[in-house]
């Protein structure tokens, strides 16, 4: 019978998963940065020898063979989108709209309410506290500020 | 006067019936203080692995929930027709194998909801939110009382209200868990994808 089938593989396939969860529950590393952007941002990058690199206007890199060396690349830096970040890393918490939920409420103005000095939010974002992770070695200075100062705008 | 020699199975104690079901219970408690003591211990990494096709992780959880949810109230539907509970419905053949599947989908549906919560957020004993207490000690007690119960409905001698049991903590758990979560969520939010 074909239900009966159907309930063996959904059987098995539940097997598979619940397997699955148990060993990402362990082996599952979080993100972390490997260097912070800003240092990222400051390192000359390197090119092939041989190489002339420019950029034009968007961003694209242009090649030319001249026997030179290499100068040195504009980056284009594509802009952050702290709402995205924020539904990423902080909405399973705070609540898609900052409205809390495990963790305090951030809209309407709770989020400067309990920071007024914006660098204490950022610390706290940061470093971590309570059951609250810290996201200091997960996104990148700007972008951990650019989070911050989103969460202030609910 | 005349005595009769009652057999001695039918009062003397079952030993043989309640080992297998308190081994069951005992492997159920073993998995949901597992997975508490996992969610107490981890640290919470913040982190979205997936969304599935919903919008953000939060919403992805709660529709998921209410799925398993459902699946667990046609358990329960199912059940009561399968035994024999509900006048005028007669079983169709295929009702065991349907009751099966739903089972099984509710923990399927569960599975990334779990992760998440464990894995990103973790286990909140913090007294001072109730409704997020509950719904941790629920959490666990569901996966719990899900294991003990695939045990008991595939073991043979048990006591008669130990599946019945079983069945009622592992639905009584997932609702409270979605009241906790899903419920407050739909309700304090509105429907989101």
């Amino acid at each position: 019978m074909v239900i009966h089938r159907l309930a063996q593989l959904v059987q098995l396939f539940s097997v598979v998963a619940f397997a699955a969860f148990g060993v990402l529950l362990f082996a599952n590393e979080p993100t972390l940065l490997s260097a912070p952007a800003s240092a990222k941002a400051d390192t000359p990058a390197e090119s092939p020898a041989g190489q002339q690199v420019d950029t034009d206007e968007a961003g694209a890199i242009d090649t030319a063979e001249d026997g030179g060396t290499a100068v040195a690349v504009v980056e284009t830096v594509p802009p952050i989108d702290a709402g995205a970040i924020f539904a990423d890393r902080c909405s399973s918490c705070h609540g898609s709209t900052g409205g809390g939920g495990v963790g305090p409420q951030l809209s309407a103005g709770q989020a400067a309410a309990a920071f007024p000095d914006i660098e204490d939010q950022v610390t706290v974002v940061s470093d971590g506290r309570g059951r609250m992770p810290s996201f200091g070695n997960r996104i990148t200075d700007e972008e951990l500020r650019a989070v911050v100062r989103f969460t202030r705008t609910l | 006067m005349t005595t009769t020699n009652a057999p001695h199975a039918a009062i003397a104690p079952r030993w043989n019936s309640w080992a297998p079901l308190g081994a069951a219970v005992l492997i159920g408690a073993g998995l949901a203080v597992g997975l508490g003591a996992y969610g107490r211990v981890h640290d919470p990494t913040g982190e979205t692995v997936m969304t599935l096709f919903f919008e953000q992780q939060i919403t992805m959880k709660a529709w998921l929930a209410t799925g398993a949810v459902l699946s667990v109230v046609f358990q329960v539907g199912s059940a009561l027709v399968l035994y024999g509970k509900v006048d005028r419905f007669t079983a169709p053949s295929w009702l065991g194998d349907a009751h099966r599947i739903s089972g099984t989908v509710a923990l399927v549906l569960s599975l990334p909801v779990a992760y998440h919560c464990l894995w990103a957020i973790g286990f909140s004993a913090d007294l001072g939110v109730t409704r997020v207490y509950v719904h941790s000690i629920a959490g666990c007690l569901f996966y719990g009382a899900f294991a003990t119960k695939v045990i008991v409905v595939r073991s043979h001698g048990l006591p008669a209200l130990a599946l019945p049991i079983v069945g009622a903590l592992v639905f009584t758990s997932l609702v409270a868990v979605w009241l906790t979560s899903a419920f407050w969520y739909f309700d304090t939010q509105g429907l989101q994808w």
